[in-house]
């Protein structure tokens, strides 16, 4: 086995809707980017690992 | 290192987790790349942390997947405009003493399939310079679903089957498996694996598919639900473009 943990994990969902027979799906707005939402997922994980950016060597 | 499991390009130099380390380690030496396999780049990207940890090469390892699906999405075309959604996830992933780790994981390509899923405009077989209202389509998302589904019908009970065989196991061992939100045809696809209702994540109508961010949305959902506890053995499985399968096995 090789050794590795989840020590943190973090979602991030565009606030903007749209509905197709009664099915969500989530679309970025104008000038916003997934860059945006990948911060507040890294953030999450980041925090519930107890870690620092720098810690990831 | 910060490892962007992602499909699509903001832009075509540099990589996704370039970009994102100018905003959360500007100032820091800390390397970045991109692995992409479509759909399934969260796994391929998990396990290659793996090794590099289990070497010892690496203490932890940060992996960001997410994609923006709906910046390529053709109106013209229902099945594909209407399935898919943007988000994004983030997984560290640390050094450990034997309580968890991968057990085992399998890729294998398909490449009768490599047209079935594709974006044939925007990088060098069609630069952007060559797109004209006559060839607009092919800067589109373009999805045969029909086609994908009967592949993936077709080879992926003997790849997943041989998956769990390589590890001597069966279904009945796996506690949980997080399959990849692929369409709505993930009930027939698990029926086809033997994989009881219980035992698996179905998101599709909730969220639609979130390309490489749907395995780990899934995943992060199953263990904030508490579907998924320690010491578990979790299988991440999924199809992506190419046609790639992708499966691994970890002890969660």
């Amino acid at each position: 086995m090789r050794n590795i943990k989840i020590t943190g994990c973090g979602a991030a969902l565009p606030e903007n809707t749209v509905y197709f027979g009664g099915q969500t799906r989530y679309r970025l707005k104008d000038g916003q980017t997934i860059l945006d939402l990948a911060e507040k997922a890294v953030k999450e994980a980041l925090e519930k690992s107890g870690l620092a950016i720098k810690d990831m060597i | 290192m910060i490892i962007g499991g992602t499909a699509t390009p903001l832009q075509a130099i540099p990589c996704n987790a370039a970009l994102l380390h100018e905003r959360i380690a500007k100032g820091t030496s800390i390397p970045a790349f991109d692995i992409n396999s479509s759909c399934t780049s969260f796994i391929t990207a998990f396990d290659m942390a793996s090794y590099l940890i289990d070497s010892g090469n690496y203490k932890n390892i940060l992996i960001f997947s997410g994609d923006t699906a709906s910046g390529a999405l053709n109106p013209n075309q229902k099945e594909s405009y209407e399935l898919f959604s943007d988000a994004a996830t983030a997984f560290v992933v640390s050094a450990c003493n034997g309580e968890s780790g991968v057990i085992h994981s399998k890729q294998h390509t398909y490449s009768e399939g490599v047209h079935d899923t594709e974006i044939r405009g925007g990088c060098g077989l069609l630069t952007a310079f060559k797109m004209t209202a006559e060839n607009k389509e092919d800067y589109y998302f373009d999805m045969k679903g029909k086609r994908v589904l009967k592949l993936t019908a077709t080879k992926m009970p003997e790849f997943f089957n041989n998956f769990l065989k390589d590890m001597g196991m069966t279904v009945n061992d796996i506690d949980f498996l997080i399959p990849h939100q692929a369409s709505k045809a993930l009930k027939l696809i698990m029926e086809r694996l033997n994989v009881p209702k219980e035992k698996y994540i179905d998101r599709v109508s909730e969220w639609g598919n979130m390309i490489s961010a749907a395995v780990p949305m899934a995943l992060y959902t199953a263990v904030n639900e508490g579907k998924i506890k320690r010491g578990d053995k979790v299988a991440l499985c999924g199809t992506a473009a190419g046609l790639t399968f992708n499966a691994l096995c970890m002890v969660y």
